[in-house]
């Protein structure tokens, strides 16, 4: 059982573990999958694909599709570490504690992470990036600020998971409201690759959407695990109970976080 | 709720948004007889003769674009909050519009999208351009070629330095 921890809890020691684990992931596929494997399902299910549905983003299926995604690399990450308790942190970004330190997620110098952690002399190599560089890119700022705790809190607030047209247009939605007040903002802010579709090139995209996992949980124990919408007979969206790709799971099968073999501290 | 931001200049009947995504291709075709036939992907362009809506240097770098929104210029913003997945397969429309940075195509795609002002004004429901860039910042529609600039502006500021890669060419849907 993962205990995932904020990244103001971890110790040296799980910031070396989690940064090397990354890396080593990008040269090999314990479970069949890489760490580029990740990238490419991003790009592709960030389009609408042939089933006329975009399943990872801009839709009702945001939250379960990335919670599988995010749980699919826990796994691999504990594989390719040979560390069962191996733990994708959260980043509050709402707290002073940085992601963008040299021991950790790598440092930034002119908009580049070009020494130390996932720089290319590291080991750090960027894939189908639409900026052409061999550099991490970062712009902390440049396009957006951090979401604040009132602003996080008024998201939270929203009760109805989502509603028609179920896309990014319908504003009584937690999911739209968490999903372009918090999410995206947050992509924003961080900048440079993160602001891109190819954006797990940065290791903080799982530090962030691993956070917002865990808002979605809290919001979940406070409106219900199983309130997931739409529950069904809703055409270009996924349903509660079919299947999201490329993983064959349903929103249903992966509401209670309990059942997936983590939990938050 | 929010409001829903609304523009004169903006027309649409409700019709619109019940009609099915190849109708509105058909009639794009009939409405906008100037709009040039579907061409090679944005990856397969290359920058042409055509004349330019916009061609200017924005901090060292040459943007320039074309404004071909088609159908998408007929929409009533006054009804998006009423969009449905019909209309949303029709965004993908917009993708015919060009924008290049340095002579480098960028591949874009239009969302409805909710936009929050930093100005005071209240979250409204819009239409959003994005990009392989600018994936989660989109640039509001507008129904002239300056929301084109505008997207060529943003992501110079977030090349910096840098220039577009083969992969920002690269065709996306949602």
């Amino acid at each position: 059982m993962a205990v995932r921890k904020s990244i103001a809890a971890m110790t040296s020691a799980e910031k070396t573990a989690f940064a090397t684990a990354l890396r080593q992931l990008k040269s090999s596929s314990p479970n069949g999958r890489n760490y580029n494997w990740y990238i490419d399902q991003h790009i592709t299910f960030f389009n609408r694909t042939n089933d006329n549905i975009s399943h990872a983003h801009q839709s009702p299926s945001f939250f379960p599709w990335h919670r599988e995604y995010l749980r699919l690399l826990e796994l691999d990450l504990q594989a390719v570490s040979d560390d069962p308790d191996m733990f994708l942190p959260y980043w509050d970004w709402t707290g002073p504690a940085s992601p963008f330190t040299a021991d950790f997620c790598g440092a930034v110098t002119n908009g580049s992470v070009s020494r130390g952690n996932f720089s290319p002399s590291w080991g750090w190599s960027l894939y189908r990036s639409s900026i052409q560089t061999n550099f991490l890119q970062r712009r902390l700022g440049q396009a957006a600020s951090r979401p604040s705790v009132s602003t996080v809190n008024a998201v939270q607030s929203y009760t109805v998971y989502d509603q028609s047209p179920w896309n990014g247009g319908v504003s009584n939605s937690y999911r739209n409201r968490n999903e372009i007040e918090l999410h995206n903002r947050v992509h924003n802010y961080v900048g440079g690759h993160m602001g891109t579709r190819e954006a797990p090139n940065d290791p903080v995209f799982w530090l962030h959407h691993c956070n917002i996992d865990r808002l979605w949980w809290r919001w979940q124990q406070n409106r219900g695990v199983d309130t997931y919408q739409p529950r069904g007979n809703v055409g270009g969206v996924v349903d509660n109970t079919e299947t999201m790709q490329p993983f064959g799971r349903t929103p249903a099968s992966v509401r209670n976080i309990s059942d997936l073999g983590y939990s938050y501290s | 709720m929010a409001d829903v931001k609304r523009r004169d200049v903006l027309r649409y009947g409700a019709a619109g948004a019940a009609t099915a995504a190849s109708a509105l291709v058909g009639a794009q075709a009939l409405a906008s007889p100037e709009a040039p036939a579907p061409g090679p992907t944005a990856k397969g362009r290359k920058a042409g003769p055509d004349p330019d809506d916009f061609n200017e240097v924005y901090r060292g770098k040459r943007i320039r674009g074309r404004y071909k929104m088609g159908v998408l210029g007929n929409l009533d913003l006054g009804n998006l909050k009423n969009l449905g997945a019909d209309i949303t397969r029709t965004l993908g429309l917009a993708r015919q519009n060009e924008v290049f940075v340095n002579n480098r195509a960028l591949a874009m795609t239009a969302i409805p999208t909710m936009f929050f002002p930093t100005d005071g004004r209240k979250p409204y429901v819009g239409i959003g351009l994005i990009s392989a860039i600018n994936h989660y910042d989109p640039v509001e529609l507008e129904p002239n070629a300056d929301c084109l600039r505008s997207l060529g502006k943003k992501v110079v500021d977030i090349l910096g330095d840098l220039e577009l890669s083969g992969e920002s060419a690269e065709e996306h849907t949602h």
